[in-house]
């Protein structure tokens, strides 16, 4: 009995890895999102009917829409597009500040690929994976499907695992990461609040113009237009709006430091986050100093503090836990704790020059 | 159609992985839904029994060294059981871990949150903390080794945080670089007959209410047992603590702490009351440790800025009586502050000796001992020493000039604070 249910196993799996390489894949057969009905997800991210690769970019499947964030998580330099995707006669809740209500049946992806050279105007892409977000009976679930090396088929791959990939950074220096492509219950890290939540479905991150194929147009008006989402202000400019933190003019060196912590640490230091735990809160809508890090010392950070005594000293980039964390590469020193294994300089020169601006000292 | 039957396929697969392949016989004695892990597995296949765990089901290790090199997330599904063969048959080893910060980890919703219970394993060489919950409600730790044996130290060993009910025992941390055991923000917490040694803190309750250390062996590390409230976290007031029947041996270990509160502490502290309302500390032996046998001090002796408006620095309440205190205080730590005042004011304390128990002396303005509540009783004859703190900067932080060794004033007892119980405990 086990022998021939192991075997019927490795013949799947055989199977799944057999796709792609050598002969030319089969054309895709036509076929259109479906609400998911169960937590159990299938084997291919094709079954998704979602995305697929094409010329070397994410295309989308028809009545799937893409969006994007204004200041977005750094993932080790990667290229990420975003979809989402609601069943038919069904629409999202808007909420100022909280993530939006979304019904049932809701899909999102999200594809990560590595471009072969920042500085190239249409670099090569080698696309790693898409991860996959979906809501059943009120529960979101999650899983990465991995691409093969053709990019014609992305397989479930509910363990993760860590990749070495090389490529060339704006400076024209070579840079290996180590990108994680998360288990199953790592992306509960960071989604698992104190119920499961999606992350940038916020309106601070989502109120941006995006390109669609009809036109540029306000990422809120596009959807409230498509019946997805109500309750959205009419006018875009009376919903919360977070500056991109590259984007000198979208707001003070403060601002847009304070939306980099907001995007890429407040997933987890918010107050029903991972590291709630910590008091440090780095949503850009904290008010405290001492909460968002000043003179704050840390509670359990151990060896990640580098022998620092506080989160931020006001004027000391040097001498603030923060930066630090940011600049290091070393587990368990590295901040955010997943998903980054290569520094974001750009991120960590923004919040240096915050802090460097800062008036003030610590005891 | 096609689609229908496809899931069903991967349905069918997933099931397999939960029954796993090869050896069941970690799984022998465990009812209900059990994943075998067992020499040899490939890590995706180990690390799959984690991340797909049903609620109530068992992951059970074989005995074997399993190696990792990703952090060990388990689902937040409540109930699961992960065990070994044994502290010293079953060891998880992340000595080349390269991603992910901590061990095993689980982050529990607060909400609906469910019970998780590790047993019988050895986890060694994290980056991070050894084994990590966040926001559980029962936890159960018990035969659990959290070991380092090289130059990567975690922070923690064992570590719930936003808990409530946890139960640890007869468990071992040998290594970590803040504290072995540490209990942060929780509520109802027994910590009974473990082995903390080598680290920077040995056991550690901070910012918890209703907890019980009792019956363990604190020795080798630079501070034994802290009891700590400290400011700006979420749960505030840390209170109703018993440190009962422990032996708190020769914790003279140097700080090799990196950061945070506990690395102010000196090597040679026995058990250190720190900013706690309601705690009672007896029974215990406290010997050979270097610098004091026992401290209750304020959070002001940390020299570090108070900015929250919930906290209470001061501590009140504190009831410490018939411990056995041997060759402690002998030669503080001249390394960190605490001790390097220690050491200045040596030559004053009588026989030369730092006594057996040392206390800031700050209480709130206005306010009497009485009020207060140090009550320190049948402790032997090593005395108790008020260091008035409130004094120091005065007098040059001349230890001499200000502190005073009038026991009377703290000749009062407390109420016994109630037993801590647990369900099944």
């Amino acid at each position: 009995m086990r022998l021939l249910r192991r075997s019927s196993v490795l013949s799947l799996l055989a199977l799944a890895a057999c796709g792609g390489n050598g002969s030319p894949p089969p054309p895709p057969p036509p076929c259109s999102p479906q609400a998911p009905t169960s937590a159990t997800p299938p084997g291919t991210l094709a079954e998704w009917c979602q995305v697929s690769l094409q010329n070397g970019d994410v295309a989308l499947k028809s009545g799937v829409v893409p969006y994007d964030l204004t200041t977005p998580l750094f993932s080790d330099d990667t290229l990420k597009r975003r979809t989402i995707w609601l069943p038919p006669g069904t629409s999202a809740t808007y909420a100022t500040d909280d993530v939006f209500s979304f019904p049932d049946g809701t899909v999102f992806t999200k594809s990560f690929g590595f471009r072969d050279d920042l500085r190239k105007q249409n670099p090569v892409v080698t696309w790693i994976e898409t991860r996959v977000e979906w809501k059943v009976a009120g529960q979101w679930y999650a899983l990465s499907y991995t691409w093969n090396v053709g990019g014609t088929q992305a397989v479930a791959n509910p363990a993760g695992d860590v990749r070495d990939i090389s490529f060339i950074d704006e400076t024209g220096a070579s840079v290996t990461a180590h990108y994680l492509v998360p288990s199953q219950s790592q992306c509960a890290q960071c989604h698992q609040q104190n119920a499961y939540v999606t992350l940038g479905t916020r309106a601070r991150y989502l109120n941006k113009t995006y390109p669609y194929p009809s036109g540029t147009e306000n990422q809120l008006t596009h959807l409230t237009a498509l019946g997805w989402l109500t309750g959205a202000p009419a006018d875009p400019a009376n919903a919360p709006r977070l500056p991109v933190a590259s984007d000198p003019t979208s707001g003070t060196v403060e601002e847009r430091a304070r939306a980099y912590l907001d995007a890429n640490c407040g997933f987890c230091h918010n107050p029903q986050g991972n590291a709630r735990t910590t008091g440090l809160v780095l949503w850009a809508s904290e008010t405290d100093p001492f909460h968002y890090g000043v003179c704050k010392t840390p509670v359990a950070a151990g060896g990640g503090s580098g022998g620092l005594q506080y989160d931020v000293v006001p004027g000391e980039p040097d001498q603030s836990i923060i930066p630090y964390r940011m600049n290091s590469n070393v587990p368990a020193v590295a901040m955010p704790q997943i998903g980054r294994s290569v520094v974001d300089h750009a991120g960590l020169q923004l919040v240096r020059d915050w802090i460097s601006g800062l008036i003030g000292s610590c005891p | 159609m096609q689609q229908g039957t496809r899931w069903a396929g991967v349905a069918a697969v997933l099931a397999m992985g939960l029954v796993g392949c090869g050896d069941s016989k970690p799984c022998d004695s465990v009812s209900g839904a059990c994943t075998a892990i067992t020499v040899g597995m490939p890590e995706a296949e180990m690390v799959k029994a984690f991340v797909s765990a049903p609620a109530n089901s068992t992951i059970a290790f074989a005995e074997g060294n399993f190696v990792f090199t990703n952090s060990l997330n388990l689902a937040s599904a409540a109930g699961i059981t992960v065990r070994g063969a044994g502290m010293d048959k079953t060891t998880i080893d992340f000595t080349y871990q390269s991603a992910g910060a901590d061990g095993i980890v689980q982050n529990n919703p607060a909400s609906g949150g469910g019970a998780v219970t590790f047993q019988d394993f050895t986890v060694k060489n994290t980056y991070g903390n050894g084994v990590k919950v966040v926001g559980a409600v029962g936890v159960t730790i018990r035969r659990v080794k959290a070991l380092w044996t090289g130059a990567v130290r975690g922070p923690y060993g064992l570590y719930p945080v936003s808990c409530k009910n946890v139960l640890i025992e007869d468990s071992v941390v040998d290594g970590a670089r803040d504290a072995g055991f540490y209990v942060g923000q929780s509520d109802t917490i027994i910590i009974r007959n473990n082995l903390s040694q080598n680290n920077v803190a040995g056991i550690e309750i901070e910012n918890s209410f209703n907890a019980d250390v009792s019956g363990n062996t604190v020795t080798h590390n630079t501070g034994g047992i802290l009891v700590f409230d400290l400011p700006g976290l979420q749960q505030l007031g840390g209170h109703n603590v018993r440190v009962f029947n422990n032996t708190v041996r020769d914790n003279n270990t140097q700080n090799f702490g990196i950061g945070g509160t506990v690395s102010l502490v000196p090597a040679g502290l026995g058990v250190l009351v720190m900013a706690n309302q309601n705690v009672e500390v007896f029974g215990n032996t406290i010997s050979g440790n270097n610098s004091a046998g026992s401290a209750i001090v304020s959070y002001y002796v940390t020299q570090l800025p108070i900015t929250d408006p919930g906290y209470t620095p001061i501590p009140a309440r504190v009831y410490v009586h018939d411990n056995t205190y041997s060759g402690n205080g002998t030669s503080p730590d001249p390394n960190k502050d605490l001790g390097l005042l220690l050491l200045s004011g040596l030559h004053a304390f009588p026989g030369g000796v730092v006594s057996d128990l040392v206390y800031d002396g700050i209480i709130p303005p206005g306010a009497t001992n009485a009020q207060v509540g140090i009550c320190v009783q049948h402790n032997g004859s090593g005395g108790m020493a008020n260091l008035h703190f409130d004094q120091l900067p005065a007098n040059g932080f001349n230890l001499a000039a200000t502190m005073t060794f009038d026991p009377a004033p703290y000749d009062c007892s407390l109420p016994a604070l109630p037993a801590v119980t647990l369900p099944g405990a």
